[in-house]
């Protein structure tokens, strides 16, 4: 839980404020008196209220409010109790105050009949608003720390719709990847002459690819149907181009399909793949997908049987998959990264289901 | 006598464009393919072809990379193809060589292919492209490697910078450390960390380089020197003189 960063200054501002503006009460009830009796007398007591309240606010910090339901009644009356029992105490000592600060003559005994009288009267009188306001303080406690979450989930929300369109980005910026398209070309060009059927194949692929680009999906989530037609375009086409050298497999339960998973989230680990994987390998490799429901959890692989990952700087695209599942998922979520040298990479991504069935149809 | 080609491209089908396309020239034969660099630049040295048809983009080794490691003025006249590279059309432009871009016409292919047939006579004369320039010129925009080409016996080998631990000074060689193993580079220790990321490399004496990722701990040592331990246990020493750059963190 995020630590409530307390503002001394100010709270202790408020509390000399109530001292200054009871002092005013009292001179306006008794201007007989003393003006800088009344004064020393109201601060020393709302002193003393101020530090008393410090405790309702230790026990605010310890055991919350969290909401109105019911479940919460055990919190709602601790924190009642304790503050009768600060109210209470708080105008104890206030009273010892007033005598102090009031008897001429110290050398005085204490009139205890007086004090018989006098302190119920106190009570009477003050109680009512010593409690008020120590529900005061309890309120702000909890107004603040409220104020502090939703400040907390804005910047979030924020940060979250830009790593969304950096994904975003990143994703539209593999597929209209200049050097993709002309190389493409490059090899329908090939296949003009050698085998008009797969230039023909090849073309209706490039058309398929440039589709889905032009209508990549806005939101968040996406179902694994279509994450996985939008890398399987690319693969498509990835494969006519390196023929032998890249063999795809993908072993993905029917009824995972329609679960929602964060959109583009599957493709830079496809890319990183291909790229460091399989591409840099002159023999090629195998790129396999995976995809399992495993208690509660979806579960999702990529891996490669090329040079294996070595653990050091990330790229863009790793990044950013990284920091988009911390925010929409806040460590519910599970990124492992596998590497052997020279026996591939395997990239595990575990998404707690709740999420990835959630949100909009 | 026919002119003996060498095409390298690392997708079958692009190097099956440039085989059907020369099929129309009878002067050309195509003596081998090779689909990456590492295989070029063996093939290069072994048959010394009369003619090159080097795509750029290639795994590990990239066409320049191959410019490189043959070495610019041993290379034989090369006709570069790209789909698409700016940094290397421009570097193209600058020094007056032809260059495919794919996807190209037939047309296209053999105009440059005409150039290229003149090259190989000019050749002969010393007057072919200046391919030492185009390298150097590229290097300035792409200073860092992510691989360093190392010879062994009569083959050649990459070494991922990633895994390079440190470089040691030996007389006019640098002594890559990589795990387990070591590889002479014949470079200077200038000219090999001006190659390297600066982000993930740095000198920290006159005869040693260290890989930042590489490096477990520093301890302070007398006269202002520091003791660096790298993760396998090797004790190197961070001399005064090369302290500043690690400011930051000393």
């Amino acid at each position: 839980m995020e630590r409530i960063q307390p503002r001394w200054s100010l709270y202790w501002g408020i509390w000399a404020l109530m001292g200054l503006y009871m002092a005013s009460w009292d001179l306006v009830m008794y201007p007989s008196a003393s003006i800088l009796r009344l004064l020393v007398m109201n601060l020393l007591q709302n002193g003393t209220w101020g530090l008393l309240g410090l405790f309702l606010l230790w026990l605010a910090n310890r055991r919350p409010i969290e909401s109105f339901a019911w479940s919460q009644w055990r919190v709602w009356m601790l924190h009642l109790v304790a503050s009768v029992a600060v109210a209470a105490l708080g105008l104890f000592v206030a009273y010892c105050i007033s005598l102090v600060v009031q008897s001429d003559e110290w050398k005085r005994p204490l009139d205890m009949a007086m004090v018989r009288k006098g302190l119920p009267r106190f009570y009477r009188a003050y109680f009512h608003t010593n409690l008020l306001f120590m529900w005061a303080v309890v309120a702000a406690f909890h107004a603040l720390k409220i104020y502090r979450k939703y400040k907390t989930r804005e910047v979030e929300a924020a940060r979250l719709e830009a790593r969304f369109a950096e994904a975003q980005n990143l994703a539209l910026r593999m597929q209209l990847q200049p050097h993709f398209l002309f190389n493409t070309l490059n090899s329908i060009s090939a296949l003009v002459h050698s085998n008009p059927d797969g230039a023909d194949e090849m073309i209706s692929r490039l058309g398929d690819f440039l589709r889905t680009t032009l209508d990549a999906p806005h939101d968040q989530f996406v179902t694994l149907r279509r994450e996985l037609a939008f890398i399987q375009d690319y693969l498509a086409i990835e494969q006519i181009r390196f023929q032998d050298r890249l063999r795809v497999e993908t072993h993905i339960p029917a009824d995972l399909m329609d679960l929602r998973l964060p959109s583009f989230i599957l493709q830079p680990l496809v890319e990183n793949a291909l790229k460091h994987g399989l591409a840099d390998r002159p023999q090629g490799g195998t790129l396999t997908l995976r995809a399992r429901n495993e208690s509660g959890h979806l579960v999702l692989e990529v891996q490669d049987d090329g040079e294996g990952y070595v653990p050091g700087r990330e790229g863009v695209g790793l990044a950013n998959v990284r920091s988009r599942l911390g925010l929409l998922y806040k460590g519910r979520h599970q990124m492992d990264i596998l590497g052997a040298p020279g026996r591939g990479t395997l990239v595990v991504l575990r998404l707690p289901l709740d999420a990835a069935l959630r949100s909009e149809p | 006598m026919n002119l003996r080609a060498l095409v390298v491209d690392d997708e079958p089908l692009a190097r099956q464009r440039i085989r059907h396309l020369l099929r129309r020239a009878s002067d050309i034969d195509v003596t081998q393919e090779c689909t990456n660099g590492l295989e070029a630049v063996k093939a290069i040295e072994d048959l010394s072809p009369d003619l090159v048809f080097l795509d750029i983009q290639m795994p590990e080794l990239d066409g320049f990379g191959v410019v490189e490691a043959v070495g610019a003025d041993r290379m034989p006249p090369t006709l570069f193809i790209t789909a698409y590279d700016q940094h290397a059309l421009r570097a193209f432009e600058v020094h007056a060589l032809d260059y495919l871009l794919k996807p190209f016409s037939v047309e296209r292919f053999h105009q440059a292919l005409e150039r290229a047939r003149r090259w190989c006579v000019h050749q002969k004369d010393g007057k072919g492209p200046n391919l030492e320039a185009l390298i150097d010129g590229l290097r300035q925009e792409r200073p860092w490697v992510d691989r360093l080409l190392v010879r062994l016996g009569d083959r050649h080998i990459l070494v991922k910078t990633a895994t390079i631990q440190w470089i040691e000074a030996e007389d006019n060689y640098v002594r890559l450390h990589v795990e387990g193993t070591s590889h002479l580079l014949r470079q200077t220790m200038t000219g090999v960390l001006a190659r390297l990321d600066p982000a993930q490399f740095r000198r920290i004496h006159r005869s040693a380089i260290v890989n930042l990722d590489c490096i477990k701990e520093f301890q302070p040592w007398s006269g202002g020197d520091y003791l660096v331990i790298m993760r396998d246990g090797t004790k190197l020493t961070l001399s005064r003189t090369f302290r500043e750059q690690f400011g930051e963190w000393l």
